[in-house]
């Protein structure tokens, strides 16, 4: 019965809210003329007001006494909303009274209003506490809080090894993920998650950690359910651990939940720096496009591209930078790449490959700056050809498998600064050419394929059943 | 007066095989139909290409797929998952608590434990474990990403496949393969966007159905091919008949479809026009594509491929030659990984090691060629099964069985991917200490299927299709891309 009282308190609690709030307003208005009229309503309305915030003062000492929350809010939330009710009786009943203290027309209007202005501020003060109570202290003006909650910020950098399991990796996942509702503010269930002692304490449900049977440890079960489980934690609609994370708290269960120890003293340090790793990991999930948007393409130059069969196709529904391929217009000759030009602020990856083009086409390919992926296979491009292509400085790949390129062309590269990956399978790229490359551009991944697998005598031994 | 001659068109057949769709779709059907009269009166527009390329929501990592489906389902437990814990409890019965509210497909009773049939080894930086019958595919440890808690909820093999393939276990939602090219169209227009290779002597269980577009326009269902006789059956002309004539026929029956697309707005009508364009560029450009007899002899080498034989090895080849065409999704199955201990064939040390053998070089040559092409970068290769098998081994009916077997297991099994995006020598995922639970990275089909998607640029919750009053997509409700593994 108490705990269903106590959980009226979120519906009543915006009743007296509302209807003192209007009174305030009535009030106000009819200190004009044409609004006088209201002021006959304002009597009932602070009546009715008087009598939610009774029913929510008595719904609020039912709810504080059920669920854990912070004591020290609880105490000013109560004491402000039980301070606002007596304030409304007060203005309730005495409010004829003291209006006729005052002989003066204008006076006595005034009077009325100022009455309202303690009311309000009280209102707005248990408001305010009450919604920190639910929401969290930092929930009215933290911007950023919904952000914060998102990703996990592990604090520490450097040597895992040397990093405290608790300290440094479990206690920051629990902040970013526990402790808003099992915390300082709320403890939820009756948990508290924020310091070691608390989390031996357990809750409501017993103890959350089972070291002698990690993976029954209330604290990790409850990750696992299923998310519509409404015992799953977090709760469905807040901000889910990653599976990193949840690996690196069975990892610490299974160490026995220790709060003191370094990665580098557990037995299962390997793993748990393997999670780690999938954690920090700077997740580089899109491929990149230059930071700076870049105007939609011409039209007209698209469609005399593809009117040829030529793919122009745009990296994604929200960008205009194009990536183009000849793969149907394998007849393609060099005087026939003009018609990229006017494309030449949108393209970054550009497909030629098993086209006619040669060298001359190099030439042109120079008035493309932006671009960062091209494919040259099956050409006949030669040296020359990459001689020329030297200003492309966001090119980041070079595909030249199966053109007449030597070692001669393949050094031209070193004056490619973005470039990061060249493959030359089937060219005359010698490994000497490549390792002067190296030398002076180790920082480009070269791959001259001509990948073989070894014949192995299991290639061809057939298993067959022993004769029994 | 537009909207009168409109509602003339519909005769009483038409209204009642509309009807089976539902009077909504008839409403919809004609609302749709009169805008498009008013607003271009007298002009047949040009029905747009379903195949050409299209965007996808983000920059992707990847632009093509090469999935290889070992169907029947591989022993995880002899091939990557390395348990030595279960080989100290080979023949002895199965504690109850892991057999506690299971069901299984064969297993009855209290099954024996089955020790791994193979012989583990760590490989590469990355230090995976990879088991030897996996001889070659071991060099490669570290080019891929091993995914060893994925877990599905079916174990019979057809909604087994179906699940993989299609995000459900009933019949009647698109595949993946129809997902992608429906989304991202395809960059070669003289090939299907979409191609399947079977091998090993009999398709999947599911059936077609594992490749079909579901409630997608079927031009995006996908092709399958023959690697032995004529790639594509009835794509030769007849005698007789030659190139120039074919083109006018099929001018002249696409102009009759154009003037029925105009009256009715079928977009199966479209999918007709351009499947008849396709078959008709596909007889110059497939024979082209499916034949290996051109590729040098190294490469035959690498991927130990025998002209004119119908084998997984050459299937990998031609998902090489394929995808370089720029077709967009490749799909492989390969039959007989069915290792229930039923015949020497069907055994996880005997059987099961002869599977390997035809598939290890293969695949390990797949990724490595496409890598050496530049290939790799930009093109996804998926390897699985539709589900795991068990640590115990099979007692069907209770009794002894003559060969060493597993039975179906949906609680974990492995996956590898490679390239497009994915990181090099990850693991993600851990069982434990027999295999047959995930203790940490379990992961689902769906979080699979959304991670494929991701790579190609989509958000999976996004790329739907709306059918019979609501949108549909690929992961029906859930899933999640595998970030720990996503380079």
């Amino acid at each position: 019965m108490k705990e269903f009282v106590g959980r009226l308190h979120p519906l009543l609690v915006h009743l007296p809210i509302g209807i003192l709030l209007l009174a305030a307003a009535f009030e106000l208005l009819a200190y004009f003329k044409p609004y006088r009229k209201l002021r006959t309503g304002v009597r009932a309305m602070i009546l009715f007001g008087a009598v939610a915030s009774t029913l929510s003062v008595v719904s609020g000492l039912s709810l504080a006494s059920t669920a854990g929350y912070d004591e020290h809010l609880i105490e000013i939330h109560r004491n402000a909303g039980i301070i606002t009710t007596i304030f409304a009786w007060i203005v309730f009943f005495a409010r004829d009274s003291i209006i006729t203290l005052f002989k003066e027309k204008r006076k006595r209007r005034l009077v009325r209003i100022f009455l309202f202005i303690p009311l309000a501020a009280l209102i707005g003060l248990t408001g305010h506490v009450g919604g920190s109570l639910t929401h969290g202290e930092d929930y009215l003006f933290a911007s950023s809080s919904g952000e914060k909650l998102q990703s996990l910020q592990l604090t520490w950098k450097g040597d895992p090894d040397s990093a405290r399991l608790y300290a440094d990796i479990i206690a920051p996942i629990l902040d970013t993920r526990c402790y808003s509702c099992h915390g300082p503010t709320k403890q939820k269930g009756q948990l508290r998650l924020d310091q070691p002692g608390y989390i031996g304490d357990g809750g409501k449900h017993g103890d959350v950690i089972n070291t002698l049977q990690p993976d029954s440890s209330e604290i990790y079960r409850r990750l696992l359910l299923p998310l519509e489980d409404e015992h799953h934690m977090p709760p469905n609609e807040k901000p889910q651990l990653a599976s990193a994370e949840v690996a690196l708290i069975r990892a610490w269960l299974v160490e026995g939940a220790p709060f003191d120890k370094r990665i580098a003293d557990l037995h299962t340090s390997a793993s748990i720096k393997g999670f780690l790793q999938a954690l920090s990991a700077p997740s580089q999930r899109k491929r990149t496009l230059p930071d700076a948007e870049v105007a939609r393409a011409d039209s007209m130059s698209v469609t005399a591209l593809t009117s040829r069969s030529i793919v122009v196709i745009p990296f994604s529904d929200s960008t205009n930078y194009l990536s183009v391929s000849y793969i149907n217009a394998p007849a393609t000759t060099d005087d026939q790449l003009s018609l990229l030009m006017p494309l030449k602020n949108q393209v970054l990856s550009l497909d030629l490959g098993r086209t006619s083009i040669g060298d001359g086409a190099m030439q042109q390919l120079v008035n493309l700056p932006l671009l960062q992926q091209l494919s040259l296979h099956h050409t006949r491009i030669s040296d020359d050809g990459l001689k020329k292509i030297r200003t492309l400085n966001q090119l980041q790949s070079l595909n030249i498998v199966s053109t007449d390129i030597t070692d001669t062309g393949l050094a031209e590269l070193q004056h490619l600064k973005a470039l990061k990956k060249v493959w030359c399978f089937n060219t005359r790229v010698t490994r000497s050419g490549v390792s002067k490359l190296l030398l002076v551009r180790p920082d480009i991944a070269v791959d001259t394929g001509g990948y073989v697998l070894p014949v192995r005598v299991t290639d061809t031994l057939e298993y067959k059943a022993e004769k029994k | 007066m537009m909207i009168s001659d409109e509602l003339k068109r519909i005769s009483r057949r038409h209204f009642l095989s509309e009807s089976a769709v539902g009077l909504g779709a008839v409403a919809f059907g004609l609302l749709a139909g009169c805008s498009d009269v008013k607003s271009k009166p007298g002009i047949v527009t040009a029905p747009v290409d379903p195949m050409l390329p299209k965007s996808p929501h983000f920059p992707g990592r990847a632009k093509r797929v090469i999935y290889l489906h070992m169907a029947g389902a591989p022993s995880q437990l002899e091939m990557f998952d390395y348990k030595p814990e279960l080989m100290k409890l080979h023949n002895q019965l199965c504690p109850p608590s892991l057999l506690e509210g299971k069901r299984f497909a064969f297993i009855r009773g209290v099954p024996k434990m089955l020790g791994p049939q193979a012989v583990f080894k760590q490989h590469g930086q990355s230090g995976a474990y990879i088991s030897e019958n996996l001889p070659h595919f071991s060099t490669i440890a570290d080019e891929v990403s091993f995914l060893k808690g994925v877990h599905t909820d079916q174990f019979n093999h057809a909604p087994a496949q179906l699940f993989v393939h299609t995000g459900s276990p009933r019949l009647g939602r698109p595949s993946i393969g129809s997902w992608i090219t429906y989304g991202l169209g395809t960059e070669n227009a003289n090939l299907p966007g979409f191609v399947v290779l079977t091998s090993g002597g009999k398709t999947p269980d599911a059936g077609k159905s594992v490749w079909g577009s579901g409630f997608l326009p079927s031009v995006y269902q996908g092709v399958q091919c023959r690697s032995e006789g004529d790639p594509v059956l009835f794509l030769s002309d007849p005698q007789g008949l030659d190139r120039n004539l074919k083109r006018q026929t099929i001018d002249a029956i696409n102009e009759v479809n154009s003037q029925h697309f105009d009256e009715f707005r079928d977009p199966e009508t479209l999918t007709r026009m351009a499947q008849y364009e396709m078959a008709y560029r596909m007889q110059m450009s497939v024979p082209e594509v499916m034949n290996i007899n051109n590729e040098p002899e190294y490469i035959h080498q690498l991927y130990g491929t025998t002209p004119g034989k119908a084998s997984f090895a050459n299937n990998c080849l031609l998902a090489r030659k394929l995808v370089e065409q720029g077709v967009r999704f490749v799909q492989l199955f390969d039959w007989g990984w069915d290792a229930h201990g039923t015949s020497p064939a069907e055994s996880v040390d005997i059987g099961l090691k002869n599977k390997c053998r035809t598939i290890d070089r293969a695949m390990t040559a797949l990724v490595l060629d496409l890598k050496q092409r530049g290939l790799l970068d930009e093109t996804l290769v998926v390897w699985g099964g539709e589900f795991g098998r068990t640590p115990m081994q099979e007692n069907r009916e209770g009794k002894e069985m003559a060969f060493h077997g597993r039975d179906h297991h949906t609680d974990a099994f492995t996956m590898w991917m490679a390239g497009g995006g994915i990181k090099q020598g990850a693991t993600w995922g851990e069982t434990d200490e027999i295999g047959y639970y995930p203790v940490s990275g379990k992961v689902s089909l769906h979080d699979v299927q959304a991670t494929i998607l991701n790579q190609l640029g989509f958000d999976h919750e996004k790329l739907t299709y709306h059918f019979q009053g609501r949108p549909f997509r690929l992961t029906d409700v859930s899933g999640q891309a595998i970030r720990e593994i996503i380079a």
